[in-house]
């Protein structure tokens, strides 16, 4: 995993969130532990967008539960 | 100290792009506010008109500030002014584009992180948008907003931007040469003191109203915009136009004693400020089309206190003035079986276009307060709801029957009352027909107006009989061609084949739309720039 991209998702998904960047649990489900609704997560994927340059498709979205997983995806359309 | 710099801007195109998290199929759609939501009518005779938005040239024009309004731009158009630096970001949108927000507000923090981010317009009837991200929720009258946000005040003197628009049939529309009926808008005032319980915008408004354009400034505004664009008729926004009689009096009394102009305008209102004028009066000052929300026969509004609805449509209708007829599907005290009634209802009332839309339980309306607390709102994802969502639990229909009783609607109106352009030409010549042997020199004037109108339409019917919906409908166009017959004479060689083009259009169009599915629109970068009120040249927005 990309250490820098995963910062960067853990620092973006805390500010959206409100929360500890440093307390987040990288393979926790996301809705469950930290009640995310698909407002945040849109948030968070398209500000990921615009900042590595990414289109992340709609039917990958829905595959995500966890922050790995969004490390995964950026990191994937980053190629 | 240098201006602050504001850029307000649309959600960005495209709108027709499939398969996408930011676009939903059909929102292209939704920019053609006649076609799709007016009428929605099937074939050749559809009306069209995409929507200008007044709300942002209006902020634009009236802050001291350097100010750049972005009409549908693209996500890089949209960036490239993000990095001239703006101070304050103003996003507009309606709920269908609630998704296209989120790059839009990302962008901007990110080319743009010393920016302020706004957002507004219909859109912020939905609720958790503080999720978003964004600085400011503009909710309610955004001249002031922005103008508390630049620190100018408030109260400043309000001048009216320059917004057209026009409208033709949507299959002429690839036909640059057909000739088109041009328009502007202008603001009269928002808010509405009748307190509709659904009604979001007044809420927004905290149920007072807020005056744009007092005594003569409305004249002025039209005069001015005629002079300059040729254009004589107008859009006034308002919320309840005939309530404000004081005011009305003096810029209609200007219209009415204004002969070389002949201005005409559109309005929405309510029975029951309709039903404290005499209606003659109202025409001699342009009167010519209004939006009547007539909910249900049942309405349980105070707007709808007054005279009979379908007495006042029809004497509306003797004088030339064209109907919009909305209802809303889904009150507490509908039933299947009343909904019938209903449409019969909207049917004989003979509007020239219609709304039917179902409930909607808007953020900070009464009546989402109301539903919450009977835990009658139906949980969801509210990006995706128009104007025929289900988003109200009602003991009487099971999910989908609410939206298929409005799709059928409309599909029966056109049925029974034939396409929208012969209800405005119909409508029009019952108005030459009363007014042309007036007393009144005013509303002789009007008559003439009408016929002019009606008469643009004849080409239209004359070799298109075949394309409308049934033998009572060509019966009722027949009539209708009888009477300008009667009134103008018998067509002209040039209208002849004026009428022969139509038909061939229609004819082509025809066959084209059941070969190829039409071509979806997708609209164009409007760039307008504004320094300190003034708007800049074409040339001048473009090198800016």
């Amino acid at each position: 995993m990309d250490t820098t991209i995963a910062q960067e998702v853990k620092n973006r998904f805390a500010r959206i969130m409100h929360l500890d960047a440093g307390q987040l649990d990288m393979e926790a489900r996301l809705d469950d532990a930290y009640g995310v609704t698909s407002m945040s997560s849109m948030r968070l994927i398209s500000e990921l967008e615009v900042e590595y340059g990414l289109e992340i498709p709609e039917d990958k979205i829905r595959s995500i539960c966890t922050l790995s997983d969004v490390v995964r995806l950026c990191e994937n359309g980053r190629g | 100290m240098s201006k602050k710099k504001v850029l307000l801007t649309t959600v960005f195109r495209p709108y027709a792009a499939k398969h996408s998290k930011y676009n939903k199929d059909g929102d292209e759609e939704w920019l053609d506010y006649l076609a799709s939501r007016l009428t929605r009518e099937p074939g050749p005779f559809t009306l069209s008109a995409y929507l200008s938005g007044t709300t942002l040239p209006l902020i634009a024009a009236n802050l001291d500030a350097d100010v750049t309004v972005l009409g549908h731009p693209s996500l890089d158009e949209f960036v490239a002014e993000l990095k001239k630096g703006p101070d304050f970001v103003g996003i507009s949108f309606l709920i269908k584009g609630l998704g296209k927000l989120f790059p839009m507000i990302a962008a901007a923090r990110k080319y743009a992180p010393n920016a302020k981010i706004i957002i507004g317009g219909f859109g912020t009837m939905l609720h958790s948008l503080e999720s978003l991200g964004a600085d400011y929720i503009c909710k309610g009258e955004g001249v002031a907003f922005f103008r508390n946000l630049i620190g100018q005040n408030p109260a400043d003197p309000v001048h009216q931007p320059l917004v057209t628009g026009d409208i033709t049939l949507k299959c002429f529309r690839s036909y640059d040469f057909l000739p088109r009926a041009r328009y502007a808008e202008l603001t009269h005032g928002f808010g509405c003191p009748h307190k509709c319980e659904f009604c979001t915008t007044s809420a927004f408004y905290g149920y007072l109203h807020i005056p744009f354009a007092v005594g003569r400034a409305l004249y002025d505004a039209m005069a001015t915009v005629h002079d300059r664009m040729g254009i004589q008729y107008f859009y006034l926004y308002e919320e309840d136009m005939c309530l404000y009689k004081k005011n009305m009096l003096e810029w209609g009394g200007l219209i009415r004693e204004d002969r070389e102009r002949n201005l005409s305008w559109t309005c929405f209102s309510t029975i029951k400020s309709l039903t404290s004028w005499d209606l003659e009066e109202l025409v001699s000052m342009g009167f010519s089309h209004v939006w009547i929300g007539v909910e249900s026969i049942n309405s349980p509004f105070t707007k709808s206190v007054g005279r009979d609805t379908l007495d006042l449509f029809r004497e509306l209708q003797r004088y030339g003035v064209t109907t919009t007829g909305s209802m809303i599907f889904g009150m507490d005290h509908h039933k299947p079986d009343n909904l019938r009634e209903e449409l019969d209802h909207l049917v004989e009332l003979y509007p020239a276009t219609a709304q039917l839309g179902t409930l909607m339980p808007a953020e900070g309306t009464a009546l989402r307060a109301r539903l919450e607390q009977e835990g009658r709102l139906r949980q969801g994802n509210y990006w995706d709801s128009d104007l025929y969502s289900e988003l109200v639990i009602h003991p009487e229909f099971q999910p989908g029957q609410l939206r298929q009783a409005v799709m059928d609607g409309y599909e029966e109106l056109y049925r029974r009352v034939g396409p929208s352009i012969h209800r405005l030409a119909r409508t029009w010549m019952q108005g030459v027909r009363n007014l042309k042997n007036s007393p009144h020199e005013a509303l002789r004037r009007r008559a003439s107006i009408l016929a002019g109108r009606a008469l643009a339409t004849r080409p239209i019917f004359l070799e298109t009989l075949a394309y409308l919906p049934g033998d009572e409908i060509r019966e009722s166009v027949r009539e209708t061609l009888a009477w300008m017959r009667e009134e103008f004479g018998a067509p002209t060689s040039q209208e002849e084949a004026q009428a022969r083009l139509v038909e061939r259009i229609f004819a082509l169009e025809t066959a084209r739309n059941e070969v190829y599915p039409p071509e979806p629109f997708e609209p164009d970068l409007r760039l307008r720039r504004w320094a300190s009120g003034r708007e800049l040249s074409r040339a001048e927005a473009v090198a800016a």
